[in-house]
């Protein structure tokens, strides 16, 4: 049985969610913070995620509210606890959100929240480990030079986005990283971590008395503060058709992704553009598959992706074609996103998609942490409940001139058209560069080389 | 006098199994010889439909290999009934979503689907387990999408092309353990439709299959509609070839050039099978060395020295022979010998000292973790029963296994650890390739 999650605090104490299910001896915990990299300062990029990685890098001795003490620990020890307790820990750091996923045995609940909390309300934020984190950060980056796909993600969102927010590194560069101060660190623990910015959800089989009775012990006294801006401006779309290679020799094939802005969580255009997505690049049956995937064999992996955040984040297609068909490959997908502008979705397509969406809902609320989700995003986002929840009655309500407008006016870019947009492709320079520059209506094409890809 | 009906096809129950405390699998067999486990678990309106069949890449032949792998692709193109791109469409208009594994042991397709749905996943199974079309210029397309996965997953993927490159060392590349199931390259460009179809004719049929059935379902309602379904389909009656003996592993040790910024290492041991006993005892020992931040060796080699970035084990989880396999990735400017040295050593101790009963204890932890993760979820139940029933023939052994990991002392790995690690071993260098830094250039076209 499920029921409702119900916050359990009032503002300036961190949001409780709670959904139990007890079919699996299995706790799920995240403790989500308010405010993620795109709250970076300019030179600063990486900061949120920095911060992140360091608090698990040792914790101090803290007095709880009612009395008892929590030593302090290494990050060694930490470790090792999280372990021993059959827990685990991963930190994500989004545009928008820092979260702290854990998870866990039912037996252990108690100690691992405890250690977890721990990691909000007193993380030792030390001189030393803050080294030893940049150069973990550092050792990544170079790391992440095996990773073409990355690579090509990455170039394709500065380019796409510029200076803003989202075309900033969320890792942070080998300067802006170098550029950050312990004081940096500690300013921004105290400006996000306060109780107003924390939700806390747990998911599985836990109680919900029990759930509170948890915050209430270890995390009952974060203390209030102003909240985080909800608002950040959209970025400036582009104009024209701008490509970026990024030269990677010894290839055998590309990384592509081409694509524009996409929607604001919770604007209108939201689920007419969800939709369309849907239509073009977002099943196996969708348009972008059936032209490259099944009819010319060009790539194994295709679809299309909308990315949804506070400001209107990136709409993509991604493909690996060969180097022998890329420019045919960029050329078709120029062309396929320039008809579903001009020509917009057809009814059966809209049918299908529609049917697509309202039936795998099922899927997206099969567990305990999914069904959870709306509301810790709700509260993230600060948008309505309905937004989330009624996900099946405003997909059923996207009409086909909802859909082919949204296209028209998000994918098709100030223009209208769908020429407005941004290519970035990974893969030898020597063999791409002159063959994409032929290609009709290219605005700009600049080249990167793949070691300089992680200082953008 | 009117001649007697055929009687219907049947699905003939042949027992229940627990699963955990709370389910049981219903077991029914056919006529024909397909097996059929179904899981009925209420807990959401969904149903995860799984065809797992006994064929892998290691029942293909030198010359052809990828062929498994190349027809689990072609199995979504079109059947008899069902025309190209139908297949895909019935499954996502119903909400569903569909894909398709294959492996050395095995290949299984899945359907989840809201559980209204079940009967239509039937319907195409049914279908395409005796009714696929297998024409001539889908199989040239589809080889061609076959060799972009292999581009994306080998030939520029430096993992893919070392794994290939240790497996193909430490079995041969004579033994069907030894080729890659992707296949390689000029064996998936020379295959032709009919060398397609022989395969399809000979692996795919009743006798060679396990159709599993989890979710929001009554059990007696599958099993007749599944015999209705599949009970005409012929068995093969082919009987599956045994897996040769490979060669004994001599040491090897080489060096690959790769386009990488760092140096890596990969080496290998033979290790238990998935079936032995003492294939628990190997996981922990991998768990011991590389499971989490608190292991050995990503403390010291990732956080204590700073040497490395990655370091990750694995036992596969094969039917007949296995690998324990070690991989590590170096800092920049870090010599992989260094760290070569630093995880012998690791290993050594394991094979010489006894693991703590606290050190024991968590890692037992962290694997009970990770079971329960894989039961999350009615596809994830599917997929454990899936791989349990056609790897070891029991649908439930995944509890089994939990318990053998509770029952392993630190004795058995230390033997386990010396029969693996004092035995000779595969180690494979990746060392940077130089190559030239081009300029960076802008202009407009």
């Amino acid at each position: 049985m499920t029921r409702s999650p119900r916050n359990a605090r009032e503002a300036a104490s961190p949001r409780v969610l709670v959904e139990t299910d007890r079919a699996i001896p299995l706790v799920d915990v995240d403790l989500v913070v308010r405010g993620g990299s795109a709250q970076d300062p300019i030179g600063r990029e990486g900061l949120a995620r920095l911060h992140a990685r360091l608090l698990r890098r040792g914790t101090l001795r803290r007095a709880l509210p009612n009395g008892t003490t929590i030593p302090a620990r290494s990050a060694d020890t930490l470790e090792e606890a999280i372990e021993s307790l059959g827990g685990a820990l991963s930190i994500d750091v989004s545009s928008s959100a820092v979260r702290l996923h854990g998870s866990v045995i039912r037996r252990n609940l108690e100690p691992f929240f405890a250690l977890l909390a721990s990691l909000l309300t007193a993380p030792a934020l030390r001189k030393d480990e803050l080294a030893y984190v940049r150069r973990e950060v550092e050792a990544e980056l170079v790391a992440q030079l095996d990773n073409d796909r990355w690579l090509a993600a990455r170039a394709f969102r500065h380019a796409l986005f510029g200076g803003h927010a989202y075309g900033r590194s969320t890792t942070g560069t080998p300067r802006s990283l170098a550029a950050i101060t312990l004081a940096e660190i500690r300013a921004h623990h105290e400006a996000t971590v306060r109780g107003d910015a924390v939700i806390v959800a747990f998911a599985g089989d836990v109680a919900e008395a029990e759930a509170r009775a948890l915050v209430d012990a270890h995390l009952g006294d974060l203390s209030s503060g102003a909240p985080l801006p909800a608002i950040l401006d959209d970025p400036p779309s582009p104009r024209g058709t701008h490509i970026v290679v990024v030269d990677k020799p010894d290839r055998t094939q590309t990384q592509l992704f081409i694509g524009t802005l996409g929607a604001r969580m919770g604007d209108r255009s939201f689920y007419p553009l969800l939709v369309a997505n849907t239509v073009f690049g977002g099943t196996f049956s969708a348009r972008l598959v059936a032209e490259v995937r099944s009819k010319r064999g060009w790539s194994y992996g295709a679809q299309s992706r909308l990315y949804a955040d506070r400001a209107r984040d990136a709409w993509s297609v991604y493909t690996h074609p060969s180097i022998e068909n890329a420019r045919d490959c960029v050329a078709l997908e120029l062309d396929l996103i320039e008809r579903f502008v001009l020509d917009g979705v057809r009814a059966r397509e809209l049918s299908f998609a529609k049917s697509y969406l309202v039936r795998s809902h099922a899927f997206d609320r099969d567990t305990a942490a999914k069904r959870l989700e709306p509301y810790v995003e709700s509260s993230l986002f600060g948008l309505p409940l309905a937004f989330f929840l009624d996900y099946v009655g405003h997909v059923s309500a996207v009409t086909l001139d909802d859909a082919s407008r949204v296209v028209r006016s998000h994918l098709g870019g100030p223009s209208h058209r769908g020429t407005d947009r941004v290519v970035a492709i990974l893969g030898p320079a020597a063999q791409l560069e002159r063959s994409l520059a032929s290609l009709p209506g290219v605005t700009s094409i600049r080249v990167v080389a793949h070691g300089d890809v992680a200082s953008l | 006098m009117l001649p007697p009906m055929p009687s219907p096809p049947r699905a003939r129950h042949a027992g229940s199994v627990p699963f955990g405390d709370r389910l049981r699998i219903e077991r029914y067999v056919l006529d024909n010889g397909l097996e059929l486990l179904v899981l009925p678990d209420p807990s959401a309106a969904i149903v995860s439909y799984h065809s797992w069949f006994r064929v892998g890449s290691r029942d293909e032949t030198q010359g052809k290999t990828g062929q498994a792998h190349l027809l689990e692709h072609l199995m979504f193109i079109a059947t008899e009934r069902f025309a190209e791109g139908e297949f895909d469409r019935l499954v996502e208009k119903a909400g569903g979503e569909s894909n398709a594994a294959t492996w050395v042991d095995w290949t299984y397709y899945y359907e989840n689907l809201p559980s209204s749905e079940l009967p239509l996943a039937i319907d195409l199974e049914a279908e395409r387990m005796h009714r696929l079309v297998l024409a001539a210029p889908r199989v040239k397309s589809e080889k061609e999408v076959v060799l972009s996965e292999r581009r994306d997953r080998v030939e520029d993927d430096i993992d893919g092309a070392v794994s290939e490159a240790l497996f193909a060392a430490a079995f041969g590349r004579a033994h069907p353990y030894g080729w890659p199931t992707i296949g390689w390259q000029r064996d998936i460009e020379a295959f032709s439709a009919r060398d397609c179809a022989s395969f399809y004719r000979r692996h795919y049929a009743p006798d060679r299959a396990s159709i599993i059935v989890a979710g929001d379902v009554d059990a007696e309602a599958v099993a007749r509609r599944v015999a209705k379904a599949y009970g005409a389909i012929r068995p093969s009656r082919v009987t599956r070839l045994d897996v040769p003996q490979p060669r004994k592993l001599r040491a090897q040790e080489r060096s690959l050039r790769l386009p990488t910024p760092t140096e890596k290492v990969a080496l290998a041991w033979r290790a238990p099978r998935f079936v032995d006993p003492d294939h628990a005892a190997a996981v922990i020992a991998s768990q011991i060395l590389t499971g989490g931040r608190s292991a050995r060796l990503y403390r010291e080699l990732v956080e204590e020295q700073e040497l490395a970035t990655d370091v990750r084990a694995s036992v596969s989880p094969f039917e007949h022979h296995a690998l324990f396999d070690l991989w590590i990735s170096a800092r920049e400017g870090v010599a992989i010998d260094r760290v070569i040295g630093r995880a012998e050593k690791a290993i050594a101790r394991l094979t010489e000292e006894l693991v703590s009963g606290k050190e024991l204890e968590k890692v037992k932890n962290r694997l009970e973790l990770g079971f329960l993760a894989a039961l999350e979820t009615i596809p994830g139940k599917a997929e454990q029963i899936g791989f349990s029933a056609t790897v070891t023939g029991d649908p439930s052994h995944a509890f089994r296994r939990l318990e053998e990991y509770r029952r392993t002392t630190a004795a058995d790995v230390a033997r386990v650890a010396s029969a693996m690690f004092t035995s000779p071993r595969v180690l494979i260098r990746v060392l940077p390739q130089a190559t030239k830094k081009p300029k960076a250039t802008r202009r407009a076209a």
